[in-house]
């Protein structure tokens, strides 16, 4: 426990200063102090100095003019490429036929619809990674709320596959519904929008 | 410039503390002091506000074999931080002139 409660010190404490980490870190192993103690105190200055920056103007300024509009932006787009991909995975995969593949008219358009869903999904990843890039350039040190807010945003804005009646077997389906869009947005749209907000420069 | 009672806690640990002033030293001269617990966070926010103010002046010391090869944050009260640690103890003393905190004995008229 005493172990664990060390290594997430070392993980939470990564969230400072190099300099100010060394010395918090350097000061609590002088003073002894057991891993969950060192954990209460290293969370309190980490929080502290996420809410300091919040009193400037700069992270509301990312908030307002990128966290939330982007985060809407990419929740629509990820519900309707959601839907989109549903729609052809529950046409291609739960009803396969080898016919898909005997007729050349059906072999090509599998291959367009493959094509087209594999170029969205990219194109969305992408647009998920440089909007990461650009919060977490902006935010700096504020990275970790707004980045939390941006993934709160994606999920809350819109629902994950757009209410259709005209797909209902479809979407009768839980893996469909609700499954395949919780993935497609953390897979498409979260992962590379942390890895964006990573290697952007503090 | 009036300092907050926690600034001037802080700047007198660190005066006391002279060259060994650095922040586990300062918290534990301050929880010895107040007999209360000194938070970390409150520490080194405090700390950086003071040297936002020019009230100290603060810099990485050596590695240290105790504190697993990890550098001291030192600090050092400037003349700006004396002037105004001394101004807060003046105003604390003014103020308190002809006011008793001890509590008077039953029976004392």
């Amino acid at each position: 426990m005493n172990r664990l409660c060390w290594r997430l010190v070392d993980r939470v404490s990564q969230m400072l200063d190099r300099d100010e980490r060394d010395a918090v870190c350097g000061d609590l192993e002088e003073a002894g102090a057991t891993g969950a103690h060192a954990l209460r105190e290293v969370l309190g200055l980490v929080g502290r100095r996420q809410l300091l920056m919040w009193t400037r103007w700069r992270p509301w300024l990312v908030l307002a003019l990128l966290v939330v509009p982007l985060g809407m932006l990419l929740s629509a787009a990820s519900g309707a490429w959601a839907s989109t991909t549903a729609i052809y995975a529950w046409l291609y995969v739960d009803n396969w036929t080898w016919a898909y593949l005997q007729s050349p008219g059906s072999r090509v358009e599998l291959g367009r619809h493959m094509a087209t869903l594999l170029f969205q999904g990219a194109a969305l990843a992408c647009a998920s990674w440089a909007s990461g890039f650009a919060i977490g350039l902006l935010s700096r040190r504020a990275t970790w709320i707004t980045g939390a807010l941006f993934c709160v945003v994606l999920f809350a804005a819109f629902p994950a596959v757009p209410r259709s009646d005209q797909h209902a077997p479809v979407f009768a389906l839980t893996f469909y519904r609700v499954t395949l869009p919780m993935l497609i947005r953390i897979l498409a749209i979260v992962l590379p929008a942390i890895r964006g907000m990573r290697i952007a420069p503090l | 410039m009036l300092l907050g009672e926690f600034e001037y806690l802080m700047l007198t640990a660190a005066a006391r503390l002279g060259d060994e002033a650095y922040g586990a030293a300062i918290k534990a001269e301050i929880e010895a002091a107040t007999r209360n617990r000194c938070s970390t966070g409150a520490l080194y926010t405090t700390l950086d506000r003071l040297e936002e103010k020019g009230l100290v002046k603060t810099w990485m010391g050596d590695p240290t074999p105790e504190r697993g090869g990890r550098p001291k944050r030192m600090v050092r009260v400037t003349a700006k931080g004396a002037r105004a640690a001394a101004d807060f103890y003046k105003a604390v003393a003014t103020v308190s002139r002809g006011v008793s905190w001890v509590p008077r004995r039953r029976g004392a008229s």
